[in-house]
């Protein structure tokens, strides 16, 4: 696809590095020359210096055979104007960033009266991805595939999980209802397990199944669901004015620290029922006059990596059951979970993340067969859903005889609306929506999962 | 510096080299011809070799600027090593470093030649000979980029470090679908130039030989008296044209296709290439005119012929340029410094070069008057930055020295001047004629083997824009991280 990115800032990099590593096509705008030489030496793709929603600059690029426009710059504006010039030069799609809150209410007056085909807001998007972990408190991660029959659930096991220490193959026929344990991560390498792989304390698991069989799974472990009711947030940015919006909706009780005093004004205008605190959110003795440890989450939002990660640390040692934070630099991912943090939230990655799979879902009406597509553990390993066709070697063959590549597992089946989760004796029908694991790199259709 | 990911891309193009050599093999077969062998064994000692380094396994596949600079400067010396083979085991040269030079002539799109007698050569060495030259002129690496691209994301590298002139642009957003179309560019181009050739009264063999000759810039010929051998007026007019029109930058061939006519007429350097063309032709036909007795047309096809030939370092040559007036051989001399566009298959200087070192000059002077006014270089209403500018200075300067440590050199032949100062610059700029004994009746075979190695060098360096091959000097290049 041919695709032109505007704004060359964290989100407009990551972007054009994950869809000129998929092959698509891409122009990048930006009117930094430095940002844009980066781009140029380390990316395969056109760089141009100038204003993106000139219309001289637009129509440099092809525009009118262009597939999709994304506008990723730090101003809304910008961002819409650009679309709507590019819409009207010939654009088939195109996507907006709009992240200021003022607007988050018209997005749909916006959608429709700038013929936007769709309005991003990474703010949003993560507030929402906080919110989700909030209800899952167990998980530190959760995917939905198949018309969100599937689960996939990232937990983290603890020595006190009767998992440990035994052959995955023993611990499938203990198990109460049949799970697939799809990926492991241990000291920065990921597994697709086997019938021999073993559990250790500590290790990252991505867990499959229905959604029942995944709470039961989670009972057998031993941790309830917990339902949170008091959450604490850490800096008044605007994905904690979006998150006090969701969670307030869910009747969870939100106390904001905040530590500049302007910012605690605005937040108790916008916001009602929410108790705002003015102080530095990294001190430990504003954290225990509030009496953090009392809390059942808590969320650190500011804009520094650091103080989020230092503040997180010490609620984690508090004991506080659910510890999310945020974290702008990838780096850092690493290293912060082997901390034992494990909830972190990217606005960035699910922003890039977001529009992958719209990016998809665009090329998947022009052949490419994915239909969903998540990346998990820090993208080395990749979680994709298809629709399987009549492929010679792969369909109405059991999964035991066929020819796959390593580190490739089938995790689900979906037939007529009922899920299996596979071993050796399931096959594949044609039809059947088929979830695939694999830590093997990039693949674009099913039939690639087979040994060449 | 990373040496497997080096290994491997020069493994990549050593079997492509492998695969060039294919259609002289087959022309060799067909014709029966007794180097028949040589090209079977050539083939398959480097593709062996090739498909060898190409399977390394590297830990680390990113190609960093040391890494592309390396394997291109690298790619270039063993290509040639390789390329030499089926002239060395054929043992129609006396000597490998004869078998060298010849091939690193081809590749670097210099002509020259060592062969006394080339219409002795069998018909697939020609080919050989021509096709390397072709290739040459447009990349190796650029062609390997465009059947496989998988070099790398970064192999942006390797495209700068081969491309001729200043910053290459990408024409598209994808790097192989760009070398697909510089390549599409160049063949198209190549051949009309065969058809015309071909309508002129060449036979079709030498006109896909003085086509690729005249497309790659290089001037390779089969007869001794290269296109003249064919007495044709229009044939001469023809070369001309096509030779203009190789040194123009390719990438205003796509902007044309795109109709976008403006851009291209706009375009500084070709404004200026033409305007180099046409006041030096009318300098050099004044000039020579009383030895064609005055005959305007003869004067005027010697002069726009020999001025277009050394201005894009084709280096084919229709008369004796040894009997020609001292003016109009110093004129000519001046145009092998200078050469042609930048993105052209043209060897030399570039003119874009040129025309910012005029201007820094300007400037120079400007700010002598104006001491705090405040101005940079704009080419094409683009600003030059002070890094660019600088480049270009330090490239001149980097030119000069190494044209002099090659004259040095060559002077131990103790030749007369004219014949080692024109070899060197003829060498260092890719054009394969000189004055003298290297005259267009003349070839390379005097020199020594020393001579001929350094020419080697210097033709290499030329073709790389010095840079590449002057970094694999520095010790810090090949420290390990």
């Amino acid at each position: 696809m041919k695709i032109i990115i505007v704004g060359a800032g964290k989100v407009g990099y990551t972007l054009a590095q994950e869809l000129s590593m998929e092959n698509h096509h891409i122009t990048l705008i930006d009117h930094d020359a430095e940002v844009l030489n980066y781009a140029n030496e380390t990316l395969d793709l056109m760089c141009i210096k100038g204003n993106g929603a000139s219309v001289e600059i637009l129509k440099n690029t092809d525009i009118d055979e262009t597939d999709l426009l994304l506008a990723v710059t730090s101003s809304d504006e910008l961002n819409m104007i650009c679309c709507v010039i590019g819409k009207k030069l010939g654009a088939k799609y195109t996507v907006a960033r709009v992240r200021n809150t003022d607007y988050s209410n018209e997005f749909k007056m916006l959608q429709e009266e700038l013929e936007l085909d769709m309005v991003i807001n990474p703010e949003m998007d993560a507030a929402t991805e906080i919110a989700r972990m909030i209800k899952f408190p167990s998980a530190t991660n959760v995917e939905t595939f198949a018309n969100n029959l599937v689960e996939m659930v990232e937990f983290r096991v603890l020595d006190s999980d009767p998992i440990i220490n035994i052959k995955l193959m023993e611990l499938n026929k203990k198990l109460p209802e049949k799970v697939l344990f799809c990926a492991v991560r241990r000291d920065n390498n990921v597994y697709i397990p086997k019938g021999n792989f073993e559990f250790h304390q500590d290790d990252l698991v991505y867990v499959a199944g229905e959604r029942g069989s995944i709470l039961r799974f989670f009972k057998y472990l031993g941790r309830h669901p917990h339902k949170a009711k008091n959450i604490t947030i850490i800096g008044g940015s605007r994905i904690a004015v979006y998150l006090t919006w969701i969670l307030q909706e869910l009747d969870i009780k939100v106390k904001i620290i905040e530590q500049d005093k302007d910012r605690c004004y605005l937040l108790n205008d916008i916001l009602n029922d929410t108790l705002i605190i003015h102080g530095d959110g990294t001190d430990q003795e504003v954290l225990d006059n509030e009496n953090i440890a009392s809390a059942d989450a808590i969320v650190s939002l500011t804009d520094r990596d650091e103080e989020n990660l230092i503040t997180s640390l010490y609620a984690h040692q508090c004991g506080i059951p659910k510890v999310i934070l945020k974290i702008n630099r990838q780096n850092y991912f690493p290293i912060i979970t082997k901390l034992g943090l494990d909830s972190i939230v990217s606005p960035k990655f699910i922003t890039a993340n977001n529009i992958l799979r719209l990016v998809r879902a665009l090329d998947n009406s022009k052949g490419i067969a994915v239909e969903k597509l998540y990346r998990i553990l820090d993208n080395e390993a990749e979680i994709a859903e298809f629709t399987a066709k009549k492929i010679p070697h792969l369909t109405d063959i059991q999964l035991q005889d066929l020819k796959m590549k390593k580190d490739v597992l089938i995790a689900a089946i979906l037939r007529d609306k009922k899920i299996i989760i596979p071993n050796g004796n399931d096959l594949i029908k044609e039809k059947d929506k088929v979830i695939v694991v694999t830590k093997a790199g990039h693949i674009t259709d099913l039939n690639e999962i087979l040994t060449d | 510096m990373n040496l497997k990911i080096v290994l491997k891309i020069i493994g990549t193009v050593l079997f492509w080299e492998s695969v060039l050599m294919t259609p002289s093999f087959i022309i060799a077969v067909i014709d029966n011809s007794f180097d028949r062998n040589a090209f079977l064994i050539a083939i398959g000692i480097t593709a062996t070799i090739g498909l060898i380094l190409k399977n390394i396994k590297a830990k680390e596949y990113t190609l960093r600027k040391r890494e592309a600079f390396a394997s291109v400067a690298l790619c270039w010396l063993v290509i040639s090593l390789f390329g030499a083979l089926p002239y060395y085991i054929s043992g129609i040269t006396n000597s490998y470093i004869d078998a060298l030079f010849e091939t690193a002539s081809g590749f670097t799109t210099t002509g020259a030649t060592i062969f006394s007698n080339v219409e002795s050569l069998p018909p697939s060495m020609l080919f050989w000979r021509s096709f390397t030259l072709w290739i040459g002129g447009m990349g190796v690496l650029v062609f390997t980029m465009a059947l496989a691209p998988s070099l790398g994301a970064r192999s942006i590298f390797l495209m700068e470090a081969e491309h001729a002139g200043l910053s290459p642009g990408r024409l598209v957003p994808k790097l192989s679908d760009t070398a697909k179309i510089l390549y599409a560019i160049y063949s198209t181009m190549t051949l009309i130039t065969i058809i015309i050739f071909v309508i002129g009264g060449m036979p079709f063999f030498d006109a896909v030989i003085h086509a690729f000759g005249t497309a790659g810039t290089g001037g390779f010929s089969m007869k001794t008296y290269s296109i003249g051998h064919y007495n044709s007026v229009f044939l001469e007019w023809a070369t001309v044209v096509f030779m203009f029109m190789f040194g123009i930058n390719f990438s205003l061939y796509y902007i044309i296709l795109k109709k976008d006519i403006k851009t291209v007429l706009r375009n500084e350097e070709l404004r200026f290439y033409g305007g180099l063309v046409i006041a030096s032709t009318v300098l050099i036909f004044i000039n020579i005119l009383p030895l064609y007795n005055y005959s305007l047309g003869d004067s005027l096809r010697n002069a726009a012929f020999q001025v277009t030939s050394v201005t894009t370092t084709t280096g084919f040559s229709i008369t004796d340029l040894n009997m020609w007036p001292m003016f109009s051989k110093s004129l000519l001399l001046l145009l092998m410094f200078t050469g042609a566009c930048t993105g052209s298959t043209t060897g030399g200087m570039k003119l874009i070069r040129i025309i910012i070192l005029f201007k820094s000059v300007l400037k120079e002077i400007k700010q002598t008057i104006h001491p705090g006014s405040i101005s940079k270089i704009k080419i094409d209403h683009k600003t030059i930055d002070n890094d660019g500018e600088r480049s270009v200075l330090i490239f001149f300067f980097s030119y000069i020295f190494i044209l002099f440590v090659t004259l040095v050199i060559l002077s131990l032949e103790n030749f007369d001047f004219m014949t080692t100062f024109s070899a060197a610059l003829s060498s260092l700029s890719n054009i394969g004629l000189g004055y003298g004994l290297i005259g267009p009746m003349g070839n390379f075979s005097e020199f020594s083997h020393l001579s001929k190695i350094t020419m080697t060098m210097a033709m290499i360096i030329g073709r790389l824009e010095i840079l590449p091959v002057i970094a694999l000097l520095s010790p810090s290049m090949w420290h390990k991280q």
